[in-house]
């Protein structure tokens, strides 16, 4: 009876130990939920940019998302839209006045062409946190496509045909080589720089340099405004 | 308090508590045919859920994770015990409206009133109604803890002991509970079943953000291209939204004349002149839904900057020494330029999936340039709800 008696304590305190030890672990694991939540930001960037190869400027907009992954560490994936416009240069060399033309050909009229160029890109970029977030220096990898009315090669030509009473002016392009549309491959660096935070709200200066399979090299400089949240499960 | 006064408190409690004990007691409750049908159903469902409860929380002792099971069985048997009762914890229309019809005193006129429009019904059908007496009680519990606390506010409240009262009042009127709950369901017009968790997740999550890429003609179709947009939905009661965003448009063409003149194609040292446009807006629309929330209609304000290689005026001219190739003569350029315009959108709801909606959209928009831009494509959309 004795015996019966202790192998049932024994039972009832190795039962009671489990669900101590059950209740325990279900407690832990709620509390290591609740801490895991990653810190998220959803932000969008805006700024100029200029397109070193084509020597023309514009501006850059981004809309971005950034997961932190560690204490140092975080991954921001964004989705960019790059536009950049100017004039030919040939046209101004060749073309010094127009005015002075005028006066020889009243029906003189010309205008430099404009090459427009626009971007869509992503670069998948895993931020190292410096000084306490104070600053965040990125590199990733870069996709983009772009259109260009830029040619590569081109002529601009000044024609002059004297007649009998005046001297007739006219100008023309002829376009030799163009890569209208181009799919590329390349890198990216980013800095940012932390400059306000009001609540949830961050703003921060970014810089950024990009370098593409397309030979396309991309300065950008503007303000990143952030939201930071938390994901729920 | 002078002990006479306490006295008197006292014996008025007890008066009352009788009083409301003897109107309770007596009290039963005739349901109608068709509630009756609902009632039968859901006690049938039960019984064999109650099997196989048995069976897992037998299983789940073995296995030494009881607690677990307890707690389970809390959440889900709650929503499935009864369509009656698990509506209301679902549906926050049917919450409010159980909230404010709380077993009060004052149900109890609401009982008489139903008793009176409920009409009589067999005896056999009353024997069953009270066969079954045993599994109301039990659901009794159920009710109870959600309408335990508020049973009475009247001034009395404060002399008198209302926890016995509430849990008799309670225990007393299982039925009379249920039913309200169910004919509040039937006036309403909520199914219990109908009521998925799709159209709980419309209610709870009001807020959107969109990202839109279109296949898109800048103009009368001569340039095609893209246009992605980012934006934030807000929803303003049942119908209308209010959307606002930023995009970004890419539309691109060769010149027509000399890229379709086939001498100049034969030429491989000449290209015709790319003209591309590009364009960023915002476009703040506000959307009426239909009542199915599967379409929508957008009507708002563009305001967009754009720059463009397509010259204004231009001429072209063939090369006198080489024949067959064009020569691009510009007179004048377009200037970069802000203006401002409407853009009407509609958009058929495609699929969801958990938090996500897919959708096809069509827009038009015109602008104070004369540009008319027309896409359609892809939005999509992930809903959430404002965090505190």
């Amino acid at each position: 009876m004795k015996k019966r008696s202790c192998s049932k304590k024994i039972l009832k305190g190795m039962i009671l130990g489990m669900i101590a030890a059950f209740l325990q672990l279900q407690g832990y694991s709620q509390k290591s939920k609740a801490v895991r939540f990653p810190e998220r930001k959803i932000g969008l960037s805006i700024g100029f940019s200029h397109h070193q190869k084509q020597s023309i400027g514009g501006v850059f907009i981004e809309a971005g998302h950034e997961v932190k992954i560690s204490k140092k560490l975080s991954l921001y994936n964004n989705f960019g839209f790059t536009m950049h416009s100017g004039i030919d240069p040939k046209h101004d060399m060749v073309v010094p006045s127009i005015s002075s033309l005028r006066l020889q050909d009243p029906s003189f009229s010309t205008a430099a062409f404009r090459f427009v160029t626009a971007g869509i890109q992503t670069s998948p970029t895993l931020f190292l946190k410096l000084k306490s977030d104070k600053i965040k220096l990125g590199f990733g990898p870069l996709l983009r496509y772009q259109t260009t009315s830029w040619p590569s090669d081109y002529e601009f030509n000044l024609i002059s045909t004297p007649t009998t009473t005046r001297t007739l002016y006219y100008t023309n392009y002829s376009i030799k080589q163009i890569q209208r549309h181009a799919l590329s491959g390349g890198g990216r660096m980013m800095i940012d720089v932390h400059v306000a935070k009001i609540k949830k709200f961050e703003a921060r200066a970014t810089c950024s340099y990009q370098v593409d399979s397309n030979g396309d090299r991309l300065a950008g400089l503007g303000i990143k405004l952030q939201r930071s949240y938390v994901k729920l499960p | 308090m002078h002990p006479y006064l306490k006295k008197l408190l006292n014996m008025e409690n007890k008066i009352f508590e009788h009083s409301i004990e003897n109107r309770m007691v007596g009290f039963k409750l005739k349901p109608a045919d068709l509630v009756w049908e609902k009632v039968e159903k859901r006690i049938q469902k039960e019984k064999k859920r109650r099997v196989l409860f048995g069976w897992i929380f037998l299983g789940m002792v073995m296995a030494g994770v009881g607690i677990t099971f307890f707690n389970s069985h809390e959440n889900e048997f709650q929503p499935t015990s009864s369509s009656a009762i698990s509506t209301p914890i679902s549906n926050p229309k049917i919450e409010a409206y159980v909230e404010n019809h709380q077993p009060s005193f004052d149900t109890e006129n609401e009982l008489n009133q139903l008793q009176q429009t409920v009409p009589i019904v067999s005896e056999s059908r009353k024997k069953q109604v009270f066969q079954q007496d045993d599994i109301d009680v039990e659901r009794s519990n159920f009710v109870s803890n959600e309408i335990d606390h508020p049973v009475s506010h009247t001034p009395q409240e404060n002399s008198i002991n209302t926890a016995n009262i509430d849990r008799k009042v309670v225990s007393a009127k299982p039925q009379g509970v249920d039913i309200i709950i169910i004919r509040e369901c039937e006036e309403l017009g909520i199914n219990s079943s109908a009521v998925s968790s799709e159209s709980v997740n419309k209610n709870i999550f009001d807020r959107q953000w969109n990202f839109n890429t279109h296949y898109s003609f800048h103009g009368t179709g001569d340039l095609s291209g893209t246009y992605i947009e980012f934006g934030y939905e807000k929803k303003l009661g049942k119908r209308y939204g209010f959307y606002n965003n930023i995009g970004m448009s890419i539309h691109s063409g060769k010149e027509s004349f000399s890229s379709n003149n086939n001498a100049s194609q034969l030429n491989a040292r000449y290209n015709a002149m790319q003209y591309v446009t590009t364009g960023i807006q915002t476009s703040p629309t506000f959307y009426r839904y239909s009542k199915r929330g599967d379409v929508k209609i957008g009507a708002g304000m563009v305001a967009r900057y754009q720059t463009s290689s397509t010259p204004s005026r231009y001429s072209i001219s063939p090369q006198p020494a080489t024949p067959g190739i064009f020569l691009t003569s510009i007179r004048e350029m377009e200037p970069n330029s802000f203006s401002l315009g409407y853009k009407i959108s509609v958009e058929l709801h495609l699929l969801s999936i958990k938090k996500t909606d897919l959708g096809f959209q069509l827009f038009f928009q015109n602008d104070t340039r004369g540009d008319v831009i027309t896409g359609f494509g892809l939005s999509l959309q992930n809903k959430f709800k404002k965090q505190d």
